[in-house]
């Protein structure tokens, strides 16, 4: 993002405007007359506390996956962990929502580091398999063990979903309604997180983590504890899916085994390549795409004549996700950075198809990518299959 | 020991369904080293294709002519689809998969509807006085096997061998791995890159449809009738190592038998069929850790 | 452990700003705040000052919604169920000139039966949509998620699309949902009873499916067993995703059962029946409602679905010669989006009593207006695609609308499968 720069002015007015995007037009852009341009309804506020939450798991996965090279397909399984430690303790021992949500954390993020021992033997497709049978075998046990996990029928945290607390009508002298609490809580949630990996990618637990996914041998060479930092990477991801879905138990208040089934851990890995590998931006761009994407079709249908069936709103999806790999290699952020690069001009070129895919090649062949935020896939090439093995 | 013997000849009838799929699955990974999440909506959609011909027309018309049209849409999907992503990073190349998953299901939803559909076995063959295929059952001692899990077995074995020479034995085999493993030298050396590209995914394509027509039988045909059966060949694959054919059947039909003991013969108060998944999720990874690559899985050197 | 960098600052600077902001927008709040729904709201929220109208009533348009998967995996197979819906609503728009001199506006959302994405779409039908109630949610989990909601705010929740028995359950606690497929515990209980009536001291071996789906069949079974007179020999369970359940019949064999009872869909029925046949295992079959539907047949041979026995509480659509059946295929054909099926019977049937309830409060078109009515007309009632005999009852303090099954047994009839009565209606017996 630092090299971004653009006059400091510019990026104050920049920062002013998300501000105040995202901290009155969401939540209350709703008390504006109806038919006001842009206007959030409540709902809107809702959507908003769901791109924060899976923001936050996408935050997670892309530390992994982006900046360290392992692909995990099994994170609905820490989201699952999360969700249920903290509906656990708050319906059947009436904790305090936030320590249940700390707590789902941390227990998240202790198996992540458990699971991070084996992952250290497995690499390219034999992880992402393994870790997807860590996504499949999650409802089943959550069906099985029922005396803990209330079983198929789910737990409803709702009615102990807390309101707005009394320090705020203290502090600020307003009452906030439940969505809007929900909203600042799990925007403060993914903003915390989101310091946090920023700092985390930025140290040098983060470098680490880029230098083992480039090379490992390199890394070794530079007296990087290889498997040490491997285990650290998937201990931090598992702790951020742990946060996600405790914020999950608050936002959707309800949690069930089919909740978490492997096609969400699928949807967390496209959000994060959509959205942009090794970028933070990527995986606030990406969680934003995975709640809008769906809306598109109903958008598109107003203009006439492009009505698209409804039937097809999946395959709609689909062909989404083809073209942002297609024309966006480097997901969202990826897009993002060559507009502010390069300008609006020649991004324009990338809509020419044949074109602009040859453009973004070429270029990716010429310069090295710019910022680690654009390394793409944890450099796996297309012989990554055959050079496993870290024994 | 009856019970014993039942569950593991059952479990070799799964098992080779899983095999089947898991064959597609490898072929594509062993020449474009490419995972295939839409594999199974691939063979899913060649097989409604049968259907709606099957309409019309006789069984062993069909056949070859799905196999056709298979490798046609496989060829079609690496050029318009895959090709444009060619080099790319395997995750994205991965997210195209699944895109084209969404595709695939979403259309055949929207072409043939959801309600399930029954799909024939393929018919009855003698050939002198052996019978083949077909419906009906075959009594095997301690048990019973259907002709048409046999034939799903004889057709992945066969499959399996057919493979086996052709990645071993044939130049065009030779080529194909040789651009898989790294296709900037395999271009160097005067393969034509591209085109083996679009050979494997054909070849792939045809091998999932022959999957999907024998699946169909046993499970209905329906838009997500290869779901299950793709995560199972996933792992069949991954189990017996993704470079390798016989892997992958043998991996199957690991995990085929394996799933049936453990929802036998593990305590049912805490485990038992409902974690049978779990528990052969569980057996697979313990595989994978001792052999990382798979039990058939070629080790791969380190590359400095 | 990191040092605070800039990005720091920036964040400790968004708190700062969101107290100003928070403080500059006081005025605004006041008053502008929702109500915080109390858990037992029985108040319809009317937000339009006219009298005796309600959100999502218009001169011309009553709004309803739904929410169900009409794309994604597993949701395609019920899609009819909706559709049955949908093309009555329009064929009452078209040929009765809507209801109470207004247009049904019906508008579903598509939810991928996932939990968190059915807040969403529910939430955009209450707050963007303005729906007057919601209608025909279907799926488990994901109406699980919203419920809740509805009963807060006080939204009718009608004809719930899933048999999971918690819907009717609790009428006091939940009082504006209820379900209209058969309760699946009912289902299991009503199974049980025909059981212990006609073949006592035989042996039950049951399979099901790993989700609410199958464990309500179970649990609805061993309600309606007579404990002295059958036994539970085994219990098998399989996943939804499951690609062969041959081994689960194998185990029911060998622990000595004489009856399967199936919590399956027609897919793993039709795979265990045939599987039974093959090995000439002669256990007697009692499958799940839904597998009520000729293309059993088609699933399975024939010869292997012979003697299975199933139940159903509607009429079933290749009964063509019956007149409310024929109705609906010309319905379906004239409006409908699919063609007619067992589940578009469920979802016409659901259009049907919306519409009687709407008629029954056209002078007073509000929320609760309409719970009194979903309360008061259904007594007794016997509908047009019902099974003669089997009467929708619904009151203030029974939210179970369907408590009658008839048992249905395949025969095979020139060679071909056939579903045929046996015995009489069934009502299922609440234990209190």
């Amino acid at each position: 993002m630092r090299r971004l720069s653009p006059p400091p002015t510019s990026k104050l007015v920049i920062f002013v405007v998300i501000a105040f995007f995202l901290l009155w037009w969401v939540p209350f852009s709703h008390v504006l007359p109806e038919g006001f341009p842009l206007r959030f309804g409540t709902y809107r506020t809702f959507q908003g506390s769901m791109i924060a939450m899976w923001a936050i798991v996408a935050l997670g996965l892309n530390i992994l996956t982006g900046y360290n090279g392992q692909i995990s397909l099994g994170h609905s399984a820490f989201v699952a962990i999360g969700g249920y430690t903290a509906a656990i303790l708050m319906v059947d021992y009436g904790w305090p929502f936030w320590t249940t949500i700390i707590i789902g954390g941390l227990i998240a993020g202790g198996i992540g580091f458990l699971i991070g021992v084996p992952a250290l033997r497995l690499t390219g497709p034999y992880l992402a398999i393994a870790t997807l049978g860590l996504a499949l075998a999650t409802p089943q046990i959550l069906k099985k063990y029922d005396g803990l996990t209330h079983g198929t029928q789910g737990i409803n945290v709702r009615p102990e979903v807390p309101a707005s607390p009394d320090f705020i009508e203290d502090w600020f002298g307003i009452k906030l309604s439940n969505d809007e609490w929900i909203y600042f809580l799990a925007l403060f949630i993914a903003l915390l997180m989101l310091v946090l990996a920023l700092n985390i990618v930025r140290s040098r637990v983060g470098r680490a983590f880029v230098a083992i996914r480039d090379s490992e041998i390199a890394a070794q060479a530079m007296g990087i504890s290889v498997p040490r930092y491997k285990i650290i990477a998937f201990g931090i991801s598992a702790f951020y899916g742990g946060i996600a879905g405790g914020t999950y138990a608050q936002v959707v208040g309800y949690v069930s085994p089919e909740s978490f089934n492997f096609l969400l851990s699928i949807n967390f890995l496209t959000t994060i390549v959509v959205g942009g590998l090794a970028s933070i931006l990527g995986s606030v761009l990406g969680a934003t795409g995975l709640i809008v994407v769906p809306e598109l079709p109903g958008i598109v249908s107003f203009i006439p004549g492009a009505g698209l069936p409804d039937e097809l709103s999946w395959a709609f999806y689909g062909a989404a996700l083809i073209l942002v790999m297609i024309f966006a290699p480097y997901g969202l952020a990826g897009l993002f950075h060559r507009l502010v690069r390069v300008g609006p001009a020649r991004v324009a070129g990338v809509l020419t198809p044949v074109q602009g895919a040859w453009l973004s090649w070429r270029e990716r062949r010429r310069a090295p990518p710019a910022s680690p935020g654009q390394t793409g896939a944890g450099s796996e090439d297309r012989s990554s299959g055959d050079q496993p093995g870290t024994e | 020991m009856e019970e014993f013997w039942q569950q593991v000849v059952t479990g070799i009838a799964t098992g080779s369904v899983y095999g089947l799929l898991a064959l597609a699955i490898v072929l594509i990974y062993r020449s474009t080293s490419v995972l295939n999440f839409a594999q199974g909506e691939m063979a899913m959609l060649t097989t409604f294709v049968a259907w709606s011909i099957l309409q019309w027309g006789e069984y062993w018309v069909m056949f070859p002519l799905v196999l056709v049209i298979a490798a046609g849409m496989g060829a079609f999907i690496e050029r318009v689809i895959i090709r444009p992503v060619e080099g790319a990073p395997v995750l994205n190349i991965i997210i195209v998969t699944l895109g084209m998953f969404a595709i695939l299901n979403n259309v055949a939803t929207w072409r043939w509807g959801g309600i399930p559909k029954g799909f024939p076995a393929p018919p009855e063959i003698e050939v002198t006085g052996i019978r083949f295929m077909g419906e009906g059952a075959l009594d095997i001692g301690p048990t019973v096997v259907s002709y048409h899990d046999l034939t799903i077995l004889v057709f992945a074995v066969a499959i399996m061998v057919a493979l086996y020479v052709f990645f071993q034995y044939t130049p065009l085999g030779l080529a194909m791995r040789a651009t898989a493993q790294n296709p900037v030298a395999s271009r160097l050396m005067g393969i034509r890159v591209g085109r083996m590209l679009t050979v494997g995914w054909a070849l792939s394509a045809t091998v999932g449809a022959v999957a999907g027509l024998l699946i169909a039988p046993l499970i209905l045909l329906q838009p997500p009738m290869m779901m299950g059966v793709l995560l199972f060949a996933f792992a069949a694959a991954v189990l017996g190592g993704l470079d390798s054919p016989v892997g992958a059947v043998v991996g199957g039909l690991i995990i085929g038998v394996s799933e049936n003991l453990v929802g036998t013969y593990t305590p049912k108060e805490w485990l038992g069929p409902d974690m049978k998944l779990t528990v052969t999720l569980l057996i697979i990874v313990v595989v994978l850790l001792i052999r990382p690559t798979g039990i058939f899985g070629r080790r791969a050197m380190r590359r400095v | 452990m990191w040092k605070l960098g800039k990005f720091s600052l920036i964040f400790l600077s968004l708190a700062a700003l969101l107290l100003v902001l928070a403080v500059a927008c006081e005025d605004e709040e006041e008053g502008e705040v929702t109500p915080a729904a109390s858990p037992a709201a029985t108040v319809t929220e009317t937000e339009t000052p006219t009298a005796g109208v309600s959100t999502g009533i218009t001169d011309t348009e009553i709004v309803l919604g739904s929410h169900f998967a009409k794309s994604g995996t597993y949701g395609a197979a019920f899609a009819p169920v909706l559709a049955g819906t949908e093309a009555y609503f329009r064929y009452v728009n078209a040929e009765e000139g809507g209801v109470c001199g207004r247009q049904i506006v019906f508008k579903a959302e598509d939810d991928n039966y996932d939990p968190a994405r059915a807040v969403e779409v529910v939430r955009k039908l209450i707050e963007e949509d303005e729906v007057f109630a919601i209608v025909a949610g279907l799926g488990t989990a994901a109406h699980s998620a919203v419920w809740d909601r509805l009963n807060e705010e006080g939204i009718p929740d009608l004809w719930i699309m899933t048999g999971a028995h918690k819907w009717a359950a609790d009428p006091e606690a939940h009082p504006w949902s209820v379900p209209l497929l058969p309760d699946y515990f009912v289902a299991g209980s009503i199974t049980g009873q025909y059981i212990s009536e006609n073949m006592p001291g035989k042996n039950v071996g049951v399979i099901y499916q790993n989700d609410d789906f199958g464990k309500d069949h179970v649990d609805g079974l061993k309600d309606g067993l007579d404990p002295d007179k059958n036994e539970i020999v085994a219990e098998q369970s399989f996943e939804a995703t499951a690609v062969d359940i041959r081994s689960q019949v194998t185990n029911l064999k060998n622990a000595g059962a004489d009856i399967v009872f199936g919590a399956c869909i027609p897919g793993h029925c039709a795979q265990a029946l045939k599987y039974a046949y093959q090995a000439d295992w002669d256990a007697q079959f009692f499958i799940s409602y839904v597998n009520s539907d000729v293309a059993m047949f088609a699933y399975a041979p024939p010869t292997a679905v012979e003697g299975a026995i199933t139940l159903q509480a509607n009429k079933m659509y290749d009964w063509t010669d019956d007149p409310a059946v024929a109705e609906h295929h010309r319905i379906m054909s004239e409006y409908g989006d699919l063609p007619a099926g067992n589940y578009t019977i469920v979802g016409h049937n659901a259009g049907e009593l919306t519409v009687m309830a709407l008629r029954a409060i056209c002078d007073n078109l509000t929320r609760e207006a309409l719970m009194d009515a979903v309360h008061t007309i259904f007594k007794d009632y016997q509908g047009n695609l019902s099974l003669p005999g089997v009467l929708t009852d619904i009151s203030e303090t029974d939210h179970l609308p369907i408590e009658q099954m008839r048992m249905l047994q395949a025969k095979l009839v020139d060679g071909k499968g056939k579903w045929e009565y046996i015995g009489d209606i069934i009502s299922f017996e609440q234990e209190e």
